[in-house]
């Protein structure tokens, strides 16, 4: 009796997306450092901006990138299957970020292509936010009860404030139990002078940007403030690069 | 991420999975599951619910089958996040064997090769490691003593 050998695929994509659950955790900052870092390693990528949240023209995605991220909404049927459509023919990468609230339309969605997308080597990485607000916990586990084990996952511990405390995160039962079970990634996002954060976000510039002096905002070209923007990003590349497995198809 | 792996396949085998029948719906109204729920939960009733079904989303539904659907469904799905995972790792394997060889495998068509090349990489290099300091760390509230000589060697003890 013959035997044909079948080659199971390996992960040939990746979709990198936020978890839009709470507002205002840093889910977009932290892209942009993310895509920071795929920069510095010239990794191909796609950048799909699903925030429509209204008021937030500055800070969004295709403000950062003007150019580079495309708008798409969630509100329509094509809006999230773009982000599938992206990795058929381009590059291999997929980051985008979801606005506050956009939780029901995504479940319903990865439910709908989830199957399908692993079938064509596609991999899932959401990323979750973690503030000292309890509510950011809640978030991140109502998201992960909805996707469970279908999808790799990030967490980034948010320093909103200098020390933060991440008590509820740290001790909660239910999240002990996600983290102990879901193997996610953890990375820690410094907390970043609102001095220069501030600023730098009116203007969409990525903390990059200010590392590498390549812009004319005066106030964020002073050597104190680069070299701050150095250090921050050195730390985060370190952070990223011990997590390159849920980054990297 | 899931390596590869090996699997045998024999042609009587292949036959029967050629032939297994398509998966069958639980409900139409399963792509709507998250959205019925929610609607519930802000208090939207069943009518309002049936109708938004029918005029937004095409999908003509009973009262009863709404009804039921939501009875059944609003139950806890198992594993919930407070019950079990599994490593986030395993599904990627779950995929049909008969469709599991890349149409198509030639690297040099893919305009991306090389970064996914370098991207292979990446991910088998290990994590760079914080350095050690290059001078022992010294606390004020350390006693300093003195290098001693033997005095027979006069070297350092």
């Amino acid at each position: 009796m013959s035997a044909l050998p079948i080659q199971i695929q390996e992960t040939k994509r990746r979709l990198v997306l936020t978890q839009g659950g709470k507002g205002g955790t840093g889910k977009t900052t932290f892209l942009t450092a993310l895509v920071d870092w795929y920069d510095a390693h010239e990794y191909p990528y796609t950048l799909i901006d699903l925030d429509t949240e209204a008021s937030k023209s500055r800070g969004s995605l295709v403000h950062y990138f003007p150019g580079k991220a495309a708008k798409a909404d969630i509100n329509r049927p094509e809006g999230l299957d773009r982000l599938l459509n992206a990795l058929q023919d381009g590059p291999p990468i997929v980051i985008a970020d979801m606005g506050a609230g956009a939780g029901a339309a995504a479940y319903a969605w990865f439910d709908d292509i989830y199957e399908g997308a692993v079938e064509l080597g596609v991999a899932f990485t959401t990323i979750g936010l973690i503030t000292p607000d309890p509510a950011t916990t809640d978030s991140v586990l109502k998201w992960a009860g909805a996707l469970q084990n279908r999808t790799d996952y990030l967490i980034v511990k948010n320093s909103v404030n200098n020390p933060s405390d991440f008590t509820i995160w740290e001790e909660a039962e239910k999240a002990k139990k996600f983290r102990a079970t879901s193997k996610c990634q953890v990375v820690e996002m410094e907390y970043h002078q609102p001095t220069v954060e501030f600023p730098a976000r009116n203007h969409g510039l990525t903390v990059g940007r200010v590392a590498a002096g390549s812009h004319d905002v005066p106030e964020l070209n002073q050597f104190t403030v680069r070299i701050r923007a150095q250090k921050y990003q050195r730390k985060m590349f370190a952070e990223l690069d011990r997590v390159s497995g849920v980054l990297l198809p | 991420m899931p390596k590869s792996e090996v699997f045998f396949i024999t042609p009587e085998l292949q036959q029967v999975l050629d032939h297994l029948p398509a998966k069958r719906p639980r409900s139409i109204l399963d792509p709507f599951r998250p959205f019925i729920l929610r609607w519930r939960r802000d208090g939207r009733t069943y009518r309002d619910i049936q109708q938004i079904l029918a005029v937004e989303c095409k999908v003509q539904v009973t009262y009863q089958m709404l009804f039921k659907f939501v009875k059944l469904r609003s139950r806890p799905r198992k594993p919930q996040p407070d019950i079990e995972f599994e490593p986030a790792t395993q599904p990627v394997v779950q995929m049909p064997l008969t469709r599991a060889v890349p149409k198509n495998s030639d690297q040099s068509s893919d305009p991306y090769a090389e970064a996914r090349e370098r991207m292979r990489k990446h991910k088998e290099a290990k994590a760079v490691q914080k350095s050690e300091p290059l001078f022992p760390v010294y606390t004020d509230d350390e006693l300093l003593e003195p290098h001693v000589l033997n005095p027979k060697t006069k070297e350092e003890n």
